[in-house]
């Protein structure tokens, strides 16, 4: 374990991205972290706003065309070790939006988020469970702690 | 200057509470273990128990992200019905529009809860012997509207189209 992965198990920053959905998921993520109930604070999991600064990005909502070029430069803004959880049904495949009809694809969307940027790992649901948000992101702290 | 004392005292103490005896932590220990032992397992999307098998649910899912499953052992629910398939959701491709659900028969016609859902199922338990067996009266209008969506082949045949022409 060197001094690095010592210093980044004390402060593992998630970084939460929105890229046009209904915020449903952003405030059951939120809502993990921050709530006295799931409180992932106690894990040394904390929210951040600056891409320098994060270890994980959650990204929320199916990618619209807006969005596209923003999500791009906000991932390879983030330092390496580095990984992308989609979270939600719109992240992982479209959900509703891209999908309003199974056969007639929406064009507002160039998403879903494994098209525009890789993702280590996917949450389904409608909206997250926050249990299942948290039992991912303590399954996947191995990956960053173990990059180097 | 008497009362901002007294807050600063007040909230001194609370928060050496907090430092020291960790009250106020309304975290689930039990949720915690579960959490750190990697015992959280998804919710079930299917009553098997309950389930009549009439692939309705996956005729009307507009993402075909329900498949029928053969059952080992085929159930005979009552006489010249018997089950022999049961649904399987797979929650990366469903985009939770709950058609599943709301036009299971068991919801649409008898008011039960669905035995598929994409969030939950919960606890389904109907007598489903009685309920097959007791007259239902449902208007002609519904009907219609169910049986359009059941049977509504449209979908099915621009599906195979699709398929056949890659």
């Amino acid at each position: 374990m060197s001094l690095k992965s010592y210093s980044r198990a004390r402060a593992v920053h998630v970084m939460l991205v929105y890229t046009g959905g209904c915020n449903g998921c952003d405030i059951e993520i939120v809502n993990c972290i921050f709530s006295p109930k799931y409180d992932a604070e106690q894990y040394k999991v904390f929210l951040t706003w600056n891409p320098r600064e994060a270890d994980v990005l959650v990204v929320t909502g199916p990618v619209t065309k807006h969005n596209e070029a923003p999500l791009k430069a906000i991932y390879e803004a983030i330092p390496e070790p580095k990984a992308v959880v989609a979270a939600g049904a719109c992240a992982t495949m479209g959900g509703v939006y891209k999908n309003i009809h199974g056969d007639i694809p929406s064009e507002e969307i160039a998403g879903p988020v494994d098209e525009i940027i890789p993702v280590a790992a996917k949450i389904p649901g409608c909206a997250v469970r926050p249990e299942d948000v948290i039992s991912g992101l303590v399954s996947a702290l191995p990956l960053l702690l173990n990059a180097d | 200057m008497k009362n901002v004392v007294r807050i600063v005292l007040e909230g001194t103490y609370s928060n050496i509470k907090r430092i020291i005896f960790a009250s106020d932590r309304v975290t689930d220990m039990n949720l915690r273990s579960k959490i750190l032992e990697g015992h959280i397992v998804p919710t079930d999307k299917v009553a098997e128990e309950p389930c009549i098998g009439c692939a309705g649910c996956k005729n009307v899912c507009p993402t075909s992200a329900i498949e029928m499953v053969k059952l080992e052992n085929p159930v005979e629910l009552m006489e010249g019905l018997i089950k022999e398939q049961k649904p399987v959701l797979d929650s990366l491709k469903c985009v939770h529009c709950y058609y599943c659900h709301d036009f299971c028969p068991l919801y649409a016609l008898f008011g039960e809860a669905g035995t598929i859902h994409p969030n939950d199922v919960g606890d389904v338990n109907p007598d489903i012997k009685k309920m097959l067996e007791k007259p239902v009266k449902i208007s002609d209008d519904k009907l219609a509207y169910i049986s359009k969506f059941l049977s509504d082949t449209a979908i099915l045949r621009k599906r195979e189209d699709k398929k056949n022409s890659k």
